[in-house]
């Protein structure tokens, strides 16, 4: 246990952002959003072009805010110095890109390098993060010969290398197929405990079975903040959609607009 | 260290280092060229393996840079930029272990191909001084900046032809280095200035062991590639373009600075003192070589001091012999008389150690071409002949019909006198035996 | 036509054509006849060329219903004839030499590209031709072939046979398949 980790927190919840805006090229992709995501396990709802994507970019300190503010564990990262907060940051970016000639352990052994833990604790957790993305038996083979939804679990045990406390994953179960979205959810729900996990997605069905809290999302704006049983009720028979949670989304989808 | 340990294993990093050491030892062992038959073969001394290790840069550095460079487009090939700058660690520390598995696999190479000859020059030689290690160290430091450069420019510039294009260019830079300068004898000479030729990092054997290469030159290239190096981590660290563009200050500052400090013209090589100082053998008469082959002046000894012996008919004779410490190129500036003879131990010049000393060195170039050859090949065989008592002239090379009829003519005109003037003509045909 | 500027454009053609052009002017700048430079035109103009001989994505162009073959095929000896035209053009050179040489080349390329994929196509040449212009014409016909005189019959043969089974390999694998 280090130092940071028996502190006692200061802040009231992981992330917090107040009139957050994020331009994405021109576009203002995140427009005056108000947000607090404590422990758990997040689910970002919205259609394209929402500014999901925009925001995680931004939680994950790639985008700066050009507007509002947000802090990360109490700390806005606006500073010079990110890189305490750097520190415990797991991303997976939409677009995860990689080095083909690596074998698994070895590019979450270098990410974990990159995420500077300490040198005795990364072989153990380099073990620990490719077992809970299920590529134990592939860990010695280079990265370009996994197949896609592979690439996305190397994806996922890199940004959980260095057990981070904020947990940021973009579209994460994109190639996987059901048997391991199924294992995905139950990796998320044994992290919402003590993580503030935020996933981005456009499975509804992903949110129901796994989240703690689902945001929705629409031009850049917060429509809506709950658990999935309230967005579940939201929706009437009515609503398009095969599930409450579909009718839910459709409900308040239809209401912003 | 762990992350080092990766990128050696899977970068381009050993593929280099092999590929550096695969060219080099190809060339210097494979192929026959100046520097395995040259008065300075990379294997005969100290100075010489550096210098024709520098002169093997001419492919090793362009394949350094081309592979800097493809090692600098890996981050946005392999789609990685956007993670990596989230991480903890700064853009600096980031670069820090592919920079350091390049540069250390390039260097290690460089490192094997001067073991392999260091090998080979302790068995040849047991003349030591330590005014290669400068050579050696720029070779080194040129190999590192040419990485550092190459990743800069693949990172800045992030196109798939940006590493072929660099290594052509580079070798066409080194090519031209070597060929292309003022004065360097090729049908292109005089396309690129002494300045610039320094400026890449490749040295030309100069045929003469005798020579160092001045250390003011080695400082001033020290400063280049240096300047280089640190443009080179400008560009693959910093971020934006106008911080890239502040990261070329240290390069151009660097070049202009040493583009008007290097010399201009043939200051690159100079006397190397040590190694030219004469070591003489016990007794008389008075037989001395360099420090340099100080190792083989036993097996000069005898036969130097047959031929004094012999030169001891003539009046005003020679009295002592010393080995000619000068180039290939400059035989002729070997006086033909005097109280000294001179011989030489090379590999052109030294194998008939009693001819030379008899008669002088051989011609080495002539204005008025072949005329001028036969003459004094003529005169010199005559010289000889008579002085080791045969009865018509000989020559152990064969000579040019117009010379042996040169020579028969002398030979008879000398016959012809009496015999005690005889000494006094072969004197003065010794003394311009070397004329055109 | 316009499928033409299309599989141009997704070659990266035109830029490797102006990379070409470049060298071409750079050269005619220097306005120098020793062989060397021709060495160093030739080898520019291999490493252009062997941008365009893979294409963002060879498993999808394989699923192409184009028979590919034979526009690989025909892509290698026009992308050979664009080196050797621009070269000949400068008129600084024997132009037996310069096509020996773009055909050896470009062979060559072809041959490396299916060995080591087309991002890496140009170390070959660009090291044969290196060591040619290192070791100047010696007696080793083959080793040598660039520099040879126009004559040289094992110069002739070595280029012949680069450029034929350089295309053939070419033509028939296709670029190795990496990404």
């Amino acid at each position: 246990m280090s130092a940071a980790e028996t502190a006692p927190t200061t802040y009231a919840s992981e992330i917090r952002a107040v009139g957050l805006r994020v331009r994405a090229g021109r576009r203002m992709a995140v427009n005056e959003l108000d947000l607090s995501l404590g422990i758990g396990v997040h689910g970002i709802l919205g259609p394209n072009g929402a500014g999901k994507t925009t925001l995680i970019r931004c939680l994950a300190t790639v985008l700066r805010p050009s507007g509002g503010s947000v802090e990360l564990l109490g700390r806005k990262p606006g500073g010079t110095d990110l890189r305490p907060i750097r520190r415990e940051i797991g991303y997976l970016p939409q677009q995860f890109g990689f080095y083909s000639r690596f074998t698994v352990r070895e590019f979450v052994e270098y990410m974990a390098w990159l995420k500077e833990m300490p040198k005795a604790e990364i072989p153990e957790a380099v073990q620990r993060a490719i077992d809970r993305a299920d590529l134990t038996s592939r860990a010695d083979d280079k990265l370009k010969t996994l197949s896609g939804g592979m690439v996305r679990r190397a994806g996922i045990a890199q940004a959980l290398v260095n057990n981070p406390r904020i947990l940021l994953l973009d579209e994460p179960t994109v190639g996987l197929d059901p048997a391991q979205r199924m294992q995905f959810r139950e990796l998320l729900r044994s992290l919402s405990s003590d993580t503030c996990v935020v996933v981005s997605t456009h499975l509804v069905e992903d949110v129901a079975n796994a989240c703690t809290d689902v945001v929705l999302m629409r031009e850049g704006r917060l429509v809506f903040q709950g658990t999935p049983e309230t967005l579940a009720a939201a929706g009437s028979e009515s609503e398009a959609g095969d599930s409450p949670l579909e009718r839910g989304y459709s409900a308040l989808l239809g209401r912003a607009s | 260290m762990k992350a080092l340990k990766i990128e050696l294993r899977r970068s381009v990093a050993l593929w280099t280092g092999g590929l550096v050491v695969l060219i080099a030892l190809g060339m210097l062992l494979g192929m026959s060229g100046p520097w395995n038959r040259g008065p300075d073969g990379w294997t005969s001394e100290w100075t010489s393996l550096a210098v024709w290790q520098r002169f093997m840069l001419n492919m090793v550095w362009p394949l350094a840079l081309g592979a800097g460079a493809w090692q600098g487009r890996r981050d946005r090939r392999a789609g990685v930029d956007e993670l990596m700058s989230t991480m903890p660690k700064t853009a600096f520390q980031r670069a820090v272990p592919p920079v350091a598995a390049l540069c250390l696999s390039a260097v290690a190479g460089y490192l094997v191909i001067f073991l392999v000859g260091a090998v080979q020059v302790l068995g040849n030689t047991s003349y030591f001084d330590a005014d290669w290690l400068p050579v050696t160290v720029v070779g080194m430091l040129s190999l590192v900046a040419a990485v550092l450069i190459g990743m800069g420019i693949g990172r800045v510039l992030p196109y798939l032809l940006t590493a072929p294009i660099l290594a052509v260019l580079a070798f066409a830079a080194t090519t031209l280095a070597l060929v292309a300068t003022p004065s360097s004898g090729s049908d292109i000479e005089g396309t690129v200035s002494n300045e610039f030729a320094l400026m890449t990092p490749v040295l030309k054997g100069q045929y003469n062991p005798f020579l160092k290469v001045a250390a003011d030159v080695s400082a001033v290239q020290v400063l280049w590639f240096l300047g280089l190096a640190v443009t080179g981590f400008g560009l693959l660290t910093f971020i934006g373009r106008k911080a890239q563009l502040l990261a070329l200050v240290p390069a151009v500052a660097a070049g202009l600075f040493t583009f008007f400090l290097l010399p201009s013209h043939d200051g690159v090589y100079e006397r190397d003192e040590a190694a030219s100082a004469l070591v003489c053998a016990d007794g008389g008469p008075r037989v001395c070589v360099s420090r340099l082959h100080e190792d083989d002046l036993g097996e000069y000894v005898g036969q130097a001091r047959e031929a004094l012996t012999k030169l001891a008919k003539l009046p005003g004779g020679p009295t002592s012999a010393e080995e000619a410490r000068v180039g290939y190129f400059d035989v002729d500036t070997v006086p033909s008389s005097g109280g000294t003879a001179y011989f030489f131990t090379d590999f052109w010049n030294g194998k008939d150690i009693e001819q030379t000393l008899l008669a002088g060195p051989a011609r080495f170039r002539c204005e008025n071409g072949m005329t001028g050859y036969d003459k004094s090949a003529a005169r010199r065989v005559v010289v000889a002949s008579w002085l080791n008592g045969e009865s018509k002239p000989v020559s152990r090379k064969e000579l040019t019909p117009q010379a042996t009829d040169i020579a028969g003519k002398l030979w008879n005109e000398v016959r012809a006198l009496p015999a005690d003037q005889q000494p006094a003509r072969v004197a003065a045909l010794r003394a311009e035996a070397r004329d055109c | 036509m316009r499928l033409l500027v299309l599989y141009a454009r997704s070659r990266g053609l035109f830029a490797a054509f102006a990379v070409m052009l470049a060298s071409t002017v750079g050269i005619w700048a220097l306005d120098n006849r020793d062989w060397r430079i021709l060495l160093l035109a030739l080898a520019m103009g291999v490493c252009a060329m062997s941008a365009g001989l893979g294409s963002p994505d060879l498993k999808l162009d394989r699923t192409g219903a184009l028979p590919w073959p034979l526009w690989r095929g025909t892509h290698l000896v026009v992308a050979a004839a664009v080196v050797c035209g621009l070269t000949t053009a400068l008129q600084m050179w024997d132009a037996g030499m310069i096509l020996r040489g773009a055909v050896g080349l470009a062979g060559l390329t072809g041959l490396t590209a299916t060995v080591l994929g087309s991002q890496l196509s140009w170390t070959l040449p660009v090291l044969w031709t290196a060591v040619c212009v290192v070791a100047g014409p010696t007696d080793n016909t083959i080793l040598t072939w660039l520099v040879q005189s126009p004559e040289s019959t094992g110069a002739l043969l070595t280029a012949t046979a680069l450029g034929v089974l350089g295309l053939a390999a070419y033509a028939i694998r296709g670029p190795r398949g990496i990404s």
